[in-house]
């Protein structure tokens, strides 16, 4: 399977110049949208990877969004706003991540949960003048709103998250954050260093979906609390990867990829009660493919390899 | 001065009673199955919208109708955890996640496609009718939520650490292997352990129709601030259900009833009272 | 060399008939986006319904330049995230003449990009926040039919007036949804009240659906007040009512603004008298609208309250007509003339004015959309303004 990826980056780099007939803009729109799903879903299984199940994607998401449309309208050029985005996140989730060493499991979801929400209420409350409280800001478009660029701009975000992913995979690191999930004292005893892997896990995912948030924001040309740090959007990321296959770099973009698909398919075909239908496919794929989507591809690849 | 001081605690208690009994079932079910269901707030509004269609085409009360609500859903319960909960229970924890994400939804856009959107209310004889003691006036509504809410948790209480039934739903909480290798029959100690803990959802959905109406997105505020008061009660503590409740309740109220311009910020401090508990908490006992 | 020749004097011939012959023979699309699912679904539903009833108006009496109307309804789900492909869908592949429908505020602003990109002409159903007005702003395709959020808070406003007038009150309270429903441009409606003279000794803002509305309503109940004004959402308005009653807090009139009123609220005994702020009800005096109630009676079997149903219908039918006047499908023209219209409409007069904050935007309908009705009987009995008055403000005297 090693031609897989450089054909999905062709494929990927392809979309906005294959001639659809009439359908082709509309498959960038919906593909930019994959592209973040994809992202923020990739992101959080790098972080999910050493074990900790952050219900915190959402706030960071939402502070990427704000940075660069709170920075953009006071005068900041652009690409240092956008830029602004991944760093503002990153800085905030080291802190929590701090705060939250210690909590595992569900303790720490419900903790990140109880953040994100926080943090929503508290851009809801600052001063209107500062941003736009529970109304929103109008965020200004990256690139004059060009779609293609914009397109290619999404595919770059995305590229990264699957660069650092893949980074991770590649190095110690994956040995470090696999350790940690199958429990800390044994990654101790290993000579692994916990702490410092965990926060590493913890900031380069929310930088990565804070840089997402940043892109989104970019193209949706507006924040509101609610939505860009609505809890759906969290739920959203885990639900992706989880269909696609957890701990890998596949898994969340194929997962991303599917689902949006899928549910674009049954809308147009259905119409009527789509989301019922969509909700019952969710619980056959992982009813039946336990390890998500790319549990399918790797078990073929694993008989053509001969095992692995 | 003292008269609003009174009146919030009141409000705290009787909302505090909403809360546990929207989380006693959570509580069970996280607690001995060691799943996390997404779709307990949707259980919620079944129950809910079962109670709805008695109280309109039956004209039966939904305080009477917490019984039939609880028995669909645990019947329904039973035929979701056979088809696909027990599936997943060896599983990789997160599919369980996914799994209850996806009956949530389905159950979520069916109501939408069978009853619409609108939410819908029904009318009681005490809907209307406040209890005065002093200065305190309190709805007769919430007070019975309150000691269904109240009575259910006692029953489970007494239940799990009086029956043997409870015994083993215990030992398979503890360590399923373990009750496993004495002779429980652990896959169906978990039918009715889910069994009951959505029953519960349903029941709390009866009472949430009398207070606020029922409508397919009803669940998800519940389900959100549920899981919120067991993981601060902690995992498995049914009593502390109790106790988050009140302790989570008496902050919001008293947040809205003292702070100006705390209607909002309310949400804030439920949530911020968990972070700091949990974080406090981790650090404490390391 | 003979088919060049053909083709050349084809397309001489074109062009001497003009594009309008084409469009003429060309079929009319319109493209209508809807949250069909999700919460606002129940909005969305029934702008469907008046849409489609519209369509089979419009068809019945001859299409639009003599050709069937044809519509594309999709369900946006009130997202960005679908609302902005579907946008797209509709200019690219369904090749619509004009796009209408779009409900939700952050849909509406989300499309301002594509909008700006291909430049279609949008008929524009609800989306009443700032934030797609300024969004806007020089865009001149745009016909805004839903009033916007200062547009409901200056019919408040009048509202208010006239309860004083009729019965002395002076002091309100105010609850409003901490989402930007309830807050737009609360901080205004505040300072507004005050420079009118009332008193306004209480506002605090609440989490929609939390159903806990004791403490604050405890509080507000130190105050003696007259009117308790709310805004939010459909399942706020059975436990502010019931709740009100719990804590022995008595204002003498309980008005909200919810887009659309729970269903069973109307025959709860608790709901008497409470007041509530519509775009329209099936009981409008207005000739048009009982007209329209009487056609969706005949098409659907039943009767809406949402007013949704009837702004559908309207937004489609002025639509239509305005291309039929314009003879063809070109959208200047079209809008020139959508910007003339002055029609009749079941939720009243609509004529388009420049948009207050962006005027390139056509505002249709401003505070004269708005009405007061008071549940009474199991009903909806209209009360302000007095032209719509089917009966006098229930008023509770101390």
């Amino acid at each position: 399977m090693r031609w897989a990826g450089p054909a999905a980056l062709v494929v990927a780099l392809l979309v906005p110049l294959v001639p659809a007939g009439g359908y082709q803009q509309y498959v960038v729109q919906v593909a930019t949208f994959v592209l973040i799903n994809a992202a923020v879903a990739l992101a959080w299984d790098i972080q999910a990877r050493t074990g900790q199940l952050s219900l915190a994607p959402a706030a960071f998401f939402g502070l990427g969004a704000y940075a660069y449309t709170m920075a953009a309208l006071r005068g900041v050029p652009l690409p240092v706003a956008f830029l602004l985005g991944p760093l503002v996140a990153g800085a905030v989730s080291l802190g929590l991540g701090v705060v939250t060493l210690r909590l595992h499991g569900l303790y720490f979801a419900i903790a990140t949960l109880a953040f994100a929400e926080v943090v929503k209420v508290i851009f809801k409350e600052l001063p209107l003048d500062l941003t736009g409280g529970a109304v929103g800001l109008t965020a200004p478009p990256l690139l004059g709103g060009h779609q293609t660029g914009l397109y290619y701009l999404g595919l770059g975000v995305l590229l990264l998250v699957v660069a650092v992913s893949l980074a991770v995979r590649h190095s110690r690191l994956h040995y470090a954050f696999t350790a940690i999930r199958q429990g800390e004292l044994t990654a101790r005893v290993l000579g692994v260093r916990v702490v410092a892997t965990k926060l590493l896990a913890f900031v380069l995912s929310a930088a990565l979906t804070g840089l997402a948030g940043a892109y989104a924001t970019s193209r949706l040309f507006f924040v509101i609390p609610e939505d860009t740090f609505g809890i759906g959007l969290s739920v959203t990321a885990l639900a992706t990867a989880i269909f696609g296959g957890v701990y890998t770099t596949a898994g969340p973009v194929l997962g991303a990829i599917i689902l949006r698909s899928l549910e674009e398919g049954l809308r147009l075909v259905l119409r009527e009660g789509y989301l019922a239908v969509y909700g019952v496919i969710l619980m056959l794929v992982i009813l039946y493919l336990p390890g998500g989507l790319v549990s399918l591809w790797n078990r073929r690849s694993r008989d053509a390899a001969g095992g692995d | 001065m003292m008269d609003l001081f009174l009146q919030t605690l009141a409000n705290a208690l009787i909302q505090s009673g909403t809360y546990a009994l929207a989380s006693a079932g959570l509580a069970l079910a996280v607690g001995v199955l060691h799943i996390v269901n997404f779709a307990h707030g949707e259980f919620l509004m079944v129950g809910a919208f079962v109670a709805y269609w008695l109280s309109v085409l039956a004209g039966i009360d939904p305080i009477v109708s917490l019984v039939p609500a609880g028995a669909v859903m645990f019947a329904a319960s039973g035929v979701i955890y056979q088809a696909s909960i027990r599936r997943v229970l060896l599983a990789p924890e997160l599919n369980a996640l996914l799994l209850t994400f996806g009956i949530g939804i389905t159950l979520q856009n069916l109501a939408v496609l069978v009853f619409g959107a609108t939410p819908r209310v029904v009318h009681t004889a005490y809907q209307l009718t406040a209890v005065t003691l002093g200065p305190v006036s309190v709805g007769v509504a919430p007070l019975m939520t309150l000691v269904v809410s109240v009575t259910l948790l006692a029953g489970m209480y007494a239940v799990l650490y009086r029956t043997g039934i409870g015994k083993s739903i215990r030992a398979v909480a503890q360590n399923r292997t373990g009750a496993h290798l004495v002779g429980l029959d652990v896959d169906r100690i978990y039918l009715l352990t889910f069994g009951i803990a959505s029953a519960l959802a349903a029941i709390a959905g009866a009472m949430v129709l009398v207070r606020i109406g029922a409508s397919p997105h009803m669940g998800f505020g519940f389900v959100l601030k549920a899981f919120a008061i067991i993981v601060m009660a902690g995992l498995g503590n049914l009593t502390g259900v109790l106790w988050a409740s009140l302790v989570l309740a008496t902050a919001e109220a008293f947040v809205r009833t003292y702070v100006p311009g705390g209607g909002g910020a309310a949400e804030a401090v439920f949530f911020l009272l968990i972070f700091f508990t949990l974080v406090w908490r981790s650090w404490r006992t390391a | 060399m003979n088919k060049l020749a053909v083709v050349l004097v084809v397309v001489a011939l074109l062009a001497m008939g003009g594009t309008e012959g084409l469009a003429q023979r060309e079929q009319v699309r319109i493209g209508i986006s809807l949250p069909l699912t999700g919460p606002a679904s129940a909005s969305g539903k029934a702008a469907e319904a008046g849409y489609r009833l519209a369509l089979d108006e419009i068809n019945k009496a001859g299409g639009v330049l003599g050709r069937r109307l044809q519509i594309f309804i999709e369900d946006d789900g009130n997202l960005p995230a679908k609302g902005v492909p579907i946008f797209t869908k509709f200019v690219t592949v369904d090749r619509v003449h004009a796009i209408t429908g779009i409900f939700g505020s952050a849909v509406g602003v989300s499309i301002v990009g594509p909008a700006k990109l291909h430049q279609p002409l949008i008929a524009m159903l609800g989306a009443a926040s700032p934030l797609v007005e300024r969004g806007f702003a020089d865009y001149p395709y745009l016909f805004h039919y839903h009033p916007w959020a200062y547009h409901n808070m200056e019919a408040v406003f009048n509202f208010m007036d006239f309860v004083r007038t009729g019965t002395g009150a002076s002091t309100i309270a105010i609850l409003y949804e901490d989402g930007p429903f309830g807050s737009a441009g609360i901080g205004d409606t505040r300072a507004e009240l005050i420079r009118r003279g009332f008193d306004v000794p209480f506002m605090e803002s609440f989490k929609t659906g939390s159903g806990d509305f004791t403490a604050l309503l405890s509080r507000a109940k130190r105050h003696p007040v007259d009117v308790l004004f709310w805004i939010g959402f459909d399942a706020d308005a059975l436990p502010i009512a019931v709740q009100s009653r719990e804590v022995g807090f008595k204002p003498r009139l309980i008005f909200g603004t919810p887009a659309s009123w729970p269903v069973g609220y109307e025959g709860n005994p608790v709901a008497r008298d409470v007041a509530g702020m519509a775009g329209w009800t099936s009981a409008s005096p207005l000739p048009a609208s009982k007209e329209f109630v009487k056609k969706y009676q005949a098409k659907y079997g039943s009767l809406s309250e949402e007013y949704m149903a009837p702004m559908g219908f309207v937004t489609l039918t002025t639509l239509a007509a305005a291309m039929n006047k314009a003879g063809t499908t070109d959208k200047d023209r079209v809008a020139a003339e959508l910007a003339k219209t002055d029609a009749e409409t079941p939720v009243g007069r609509l004529r388009f004015k420049p948009s207050r904050l962006s005027p390139s935007v056509h505002q249709g309908f401003d505070s004269d959309l708005w009405m007061v009705f008071q549940f009474r009987e199991g009903r909806r009995v209209p009360v302000w303004p007095k032209s719509m008055a089917a009966g006098p403000l229930a008023w509770r005297w101390r």
